[in-house]
């Protein structure tokens, strides 16, 4: 079910520098936090655990490690998770080109945890359980999730959906797409992480993705991800796999 | 009336399918079932309410940086830094859930003595004084001391614990070693304080200090980061050296010989800043080719390294030591020192140069300050664990062999875990985002710094601030310590005395950053720091520096001397800061430690690849790890980062000590760490067989 | 079909039709009192002269305040300015004791809808009563109902309502991330 236009179109995007970042998952923690997202269980491991965000550590010549945030790449001319799903949990929102995972409606039959090609899809293998009185610190603006469904980034879209009200509080223009911050993006102490509308082509972001040393995860697959990678560094370019080389002349964001 | 037929009922129930489909009956019940298995009763929803954000700063280690803390009807929910604080941003994941603290699971609300299993039961307060008390007044019958462990010196309640104990026969004031270990060596050279004036440094030389990962403010590194040269010397692939410019895999336990090897070359290629007479014998013994089976480096690798720092100077070298591997011995430090010395770096600027101290703010006599390692073994009848964590790794068994047939032992943390799962009574202070707090600088700050951290939540009733205790011990022992008031009036007065010295600036918090302000009275300047402000000194001029310490003689004779061959493995235990220390992380760390594969968990120990080959050892499997302090089970993990002929394992945190409600049994580093008299653990070496 | 069996086919149909439409709603719909009795014309007539918005704010960030607390209630109520056994009620059992009202609330939605005021409010200038019915004009509360098996309020708004008008207007959100979390 494709969404017809409604009258504000944006395409919020992350440019991730991956030579400033550090390997601290201050952004990992950051999200888990304002996403209440639960911790692990007992028996959790990498493949069941469930971090939206979570780092993946490259290794380099000399023992160089570099750092590579990965979460849901918001894809865009193509989204396979949302293609596939029997149940429509997941939509792309064309008002903010956010990816949006719905887990009240899903069924949890991870359909769309094979067809992500990145991975960045999260299964509640188990319910969630918070030790001592730690569900006091709950965010409210984002619904507990039981066991059985599956979760992912969204881009803090209650952020996006606060700034909307605060935007319709104060008078301002509904056409206006607004700005917020996501939370990894807050959190992250190297300033690593970018975040803005890709259609503004004043934003920072817009600028940084369609520099020559930007680049996107699994090009040739055409998701059109709004998740753009940058470095410097030739190593780290070949470590992460597929990247192209860079060009002049950047292809369209 | 005819008895009804089969057609009859057939057709009755026709109509009535037909009138119940017709009827809201069949689809309101249908949608209500569906909303109805949406309901968990076991999924909490939190309450909504209105949104507020207060800057606070993190407790949880030293280098106390900034947060701004959002709360929804008046509960914290989410935690970010402050990149744009004028002392350095930036927050950790142990920052970034300070606001769980006060719900773990291992916090304490009320007093509590502990079992021989660390199981609590509530006592009263008074009946936790009375014990003191009487612990106190046999130590001073029996000539026994009474020892105050502060792993966060330099507070007003460091001052009240220095008072009362100059009040007792025999009391010891001690703090352990941290990262500004090298610092110390030379300031007492200086004889003042020193920082490291890193805005101007070109090149810092780490002998496995985890600069670029938790050290000092990380906001600072972080801001200086493009600007430094950064080579690390360690015994394993640390984050920082992942990071650095340069890293050099050295072996464990060689800090202190390959420091005098550099200085051996920069003094015999005439790159020495400083004529150094009183290393020249000492240096001799050290040449880079004696140096190179010591520390696994060639010869020729030392001699360009100390070629670069010449060049690419002004360059700093620290040692310090990491927070799960404990402090480098004091020699080591020493040798460091003088590799500063040599370098010229003491005194000018992108060196070390001259730090201020806070003004006095009273006039009773003070305990002076003893390094842990100073207390005679068997001596403590009474033992004080201070809150406030230095986010380092203390071993028991550190502490644990100071104390005297009966101790007793008093901790002051709200944190059931660490050295206070060992104590005999806890009295708990408040904890994180629930009571005043100071912010000093870390030990690297090249100017003094104060800012106080104000509660953003009401305490718990039964929590004690540890002047409180202070002051009902006192009065239990029959003392004659003034009591000064509660804890926020002496943070106050502190305050006072800051303003009243007319040091430095006033950097008042607005709504659109900091700016300077010069408060009207010292009612004005508490007020602006309790608002988020702070205080900054003035810089001090550069000192001239005396001679410091040589390394001892019987140091640099066990540095020289050959190393049987050995069949175990020399163990590197590593924590990141505030993962080892005596607060706990927020279970959601599991995301970091259990979650993802980005930090090794301590329940594995790695080994270079060709390590285990040599030893018969598979990887993924369950090994038997035995030290000479102790054994436990790891998994074996191949890591060809990790040089070959050690063993490298996490110090904390546990993962399933997140978990569970009581601390779990030791895993981990600090279970197999033999530690020394000089309270260092480097040393210790473990045998590695399969399970 | 003869005469007989259509008659049972009525006969059945009638009963279901009477069931599904009268007997079920009186069993599926419980009704539950409001704690206390509040008269909204007392309180938006000329001798108090309270707008919607003066007790159910929107708060400058756009969050909808909701039921005001009894705080707000005690600014007026802290003491019996009138003569009825409601107030009285109001001031002993929570004024003075510091209790929030439990109030029932009519259009309390699950957890994972979020409805912003400020976006219909401000931003599309609708009237409260559009959705909420005319309240601000009885001068006792609508009778609460709750579903037993959903445990909703009866008559509660529903998406098609939301989703239609945000069709027909062109303005608000059409995916489900929009509203949904």
């Amino acid at each position: 079910m494709k969404s017809p236009e409604s009258n504000v179109r944006a395409r919020y995007g992350m440019v991730v520098d991956l030579d400033r970042c550090n390997g601290c998952g201050a952004c990992v923690v950051a999200c888990a936090v304002e996403n209440n997202v639960p911790p692990a269980n007992g028996r959790a491991t990498e493949r069941t655990g469930i971090s939206w965000l979570n780092v993946q550590r490259l290794e380099g010549a000399g023992g160089r490690a570099a750092f590579l945030p990965m979460m849901c790449q918001q894809c865009d001319t193509r989204t396979p998770c949302a293609s596939v799903c029997p149940q429509n949990a997941v939509e792309l929102d064309r008002s903010s080109g956010i990816v949006g995972q719905v887990p009240v409606r899903c069924l949890g039959c991870r359909y769309c945890m094979v067809a992500c090609p990145y991975h960045a899809r999260y299964f509640n293998w188990w319910d969630p359980q918070w030790p001592g009185t730690i569900a006091e610190t709950l965010n409210p603006a984002v619904s507990t999730r039981t066991r059985g469904v599956v979760e992912k980034c969204n881009f803090c879209i209650q952020r996006l959906q606060a700034a909307r009200t605060r935007h319709a509080a104060t008078g301002g223009d509904p056409a206006v797409a607004p700005d917020y911050t996501p939370a990894c993006v807050e959190a992250c102490p190297a300033g690593a992480l970018v975040f803005g509308d890709l259609g503004d082509p004043q934003s920072e972001v817009s600028q940084l993705a369609q520099s020559p040393e930007s680049f996107r995860l699994l090009e040739r697959l055409g998701t059109g991800a709004k998740v753009h990678y940058r470095t410097r560094r030739p190593w780290v370019r070949q470590a992460v796999a597929d990247a192209p080389a860079p060009t002049d002349g950047r292809t369209h964001v | 009336m005819t008895p009804l037929t089969r057609r009859d009922v057939l057709f009755g129930l026709g109509g009535g399918i037909a009138g119940t489909l017709l009827s809201p009956l069949p689809w309101t019940v249908l949608d209500d079932v569906a909303i109805w298995t949406q309901h968990r009763r076991a999924l909490p929803i939190p309450r909504d309410g209105e949104t507020s954000v207060r800057p606070v700063a993190c407790t949880s280690c030293p280098a106390g940086c900034s947060l701004r803390v959002r709360s929804v009807a008046g509960r914290p929910v989410f935690v970010s830094g402050e990149a744009s604080h004028p002392l350095g941003g930036g927050a950790c994941p142990f920052g970034l859930t300070l606001h769980h603290l006060a719900h773990h699971p291992l916090r304490l609300t009320t007093p509590v003595r502990l079992d021989a299993h660390g199981t609590p039961t509530r006592v009263a307060l008074g009946a936790a004084v009375a014990a003191a008390a009487g612990a106190l007044r046999a130590a001073s019958r029996s000539g026994r001391a009474v020892l105050v462990l502060d792993q966060r010196p330099g507070r007003a309640v460091s001052r009240a614990f220095r008072e009362l104990l100059a009040a007792v026969p025999y009391g010891l004031y001690a703090t352990p070693d941290g990262e500004g270990a090298t610092l110390q060596v030379l300031s007492g050279a200086a004889g003042g304080p020193l920082g490291i004036d890193l805005e101007h440094t070109r090149t810092l030389l780490s002998f496995g200090a985890p600069v670029l990962e938790g050290w000092g403010r990380p906001g600072r590194m972080l801001a200086l980061r493009d600007r430094l040269r950064i080579v690390q010397l360690d015994a394993w692939r640390s984050p920082t050296a992942g990071l650095a410019d340069e890293w050099l895999a050295i072996r464990p336990g060689s800090e202190g010989p390959l420091a005098l090897a550099l200085a051996n070359v920069l003094v015999g290629e005439g790159l020495a800043r400083t004529p150094a007479a009183e290393l020249r014998d000492l240096l001799a013994s050290f040449p880079p080719e004696r140096v190179e089976p010591l520390a696994g480096l060639p010869a020729s690798a030392i001699e360009t390294l100390a070629r670069s720092l010449a060049a690419q100077g002004p360059t700093v070298a620290i040692g310090g030591g990491d927070p799960g591997g404990g402090p480098l011995p004091l020699d080591a430090e020493r040798a460091i020192a003088w590799l500063d010395v040599v370098l010229g770096s003491v005194g000018r600027a992108g060196g070390l140069v001259a730090r201020g101290s806070l003004p006095d703010d009273g006039t009773a006599p003070l305990a002076p300050e003893t390094s842990l390692a100073e207390v005679p073994d068997g001596d403590v009848r009474l033992l004080v664990i201070a809150a406030g964590d230095s986010g380092r790794a203390l071993p028991w068994s550190a502490l644990g062999r100071k104390l005297a047939p009966q101790a007793l032992v008093v901790s002051l943390s709200p944190f059931r875990c660490g050295l206070t799962a060992r104590a005999d009574l806890v009295v708990p202070s408040p904890a994180p985002l629930e009571g005043h707090e100071e912010i000093l600088p870390t030990a690297d700050a090249c100017v003094m710094s104060y800012a106080v951290t104000a509660p953003l939540l009401p305490p718990c009733a039964e929590s004690v601030e540890p002047t409180r205790f202070l002051a009902e011990l006192a009065r239990a022992a029959g003392l004659g310590v003034p009591s000064d008031g509660t804890h926020a009036e002496r943070l106050q007065r502190r305050a006072a005395a800051i303003f009243a010295s007319h040091r430095g600036r006033v950097l008042v918090r607005g709504d659109e950053g900091f700016r300077e302000e010069a408060p009207a009275d010292a009612g004005a300047f508490w007020q602006a720091l309790l608002e988020g402000g702070c205080w900054v000194d003035d810089s001090r001029a550069a000192r001239a520096v005396a001679a410091p310490a040589l390394p001892s003689p019987a140091a640099v004779a066990g540095w020289l001397r050959a190393e049987p061959a050995r069949s175990d493995l020399p163990l590197v235990s590593f924590a990141a800061r505030g993962a080892a220390g005596g607060t706990p992380p927020s279970p959601i760390l599991t995301k970091l430690y259990q979650e993802t594969a980005l930090r090794p968990s301590v329940a594995t120990i790695a080994l270079h690849p060709q390590t285990a080959r040599e030893r018969g050892l598979v990887d993924g499997r369950e090994m038997r790890v035995v030290s000479a302090a102790g054994r436990l089970d790891a998994r074996l993990r191949c890591d060809p980062t990790l040089p070959p002929g050690r063993a490298a394992m996490a110090a904390g945190p546990d993962p399933a000590a997140l978990h569970e409600q009581d601390a779990a049994p030791a895993r981990g580093a600090l279970a197999l760490g033999v530690v020394e008299p000089d309270l260092t653990w480097r040393g210790t070496r473990v045998a590695i067989t399969e399970a | 079909m003869n005469r007989r069996s259509l008659a049972a086919f009525a006969t059945g149909l009638a009963g279901a039709l009477a069931a599904g439409w009268l007997a079920f709603p009186r069993w599926l719909y419980v009704s539950a009192d409001q704690p206390l009795p509040f008269n909204h014309r007392l309180h938006t007539s000329d001798a108090t002269g309270f707008a919607c918005t003066d007790c159910h704010a929107i708060r400058a960030d756009g969050e909808f305040a909701g039921i005001p607390s009894m705080a707000t209630c005690a600014t007026c109520h802290a003491e019996p300015v009138g003569t009825t056994a409601g107030e009285k009620r109001l001031v002993e059992e929570f004024v003075r004791p510091g209790r929030e009202i439990p109030w029932r609330v009519y259009s309390r939605q699950p957890d994972n809808v979020r409805f912003p005021h400020a976006a219909h409010v401000q931003g599309a200038q609708l009237a409260c009563e559009s959705c909420h019915g005319a309240h601000g004009t009885r001068e006792t509360l609508v009778a609460f109902q709750e579903d037993r098996l959903s445990g909703y309020a009866r008559g509660l708004i529903t998406m098609d309502r939301c989703e239609s008008c945000h069709r027909e207007t062109g303005r608000g959100p059409l995916a489900c991330i929009g509203c949904h979390r």
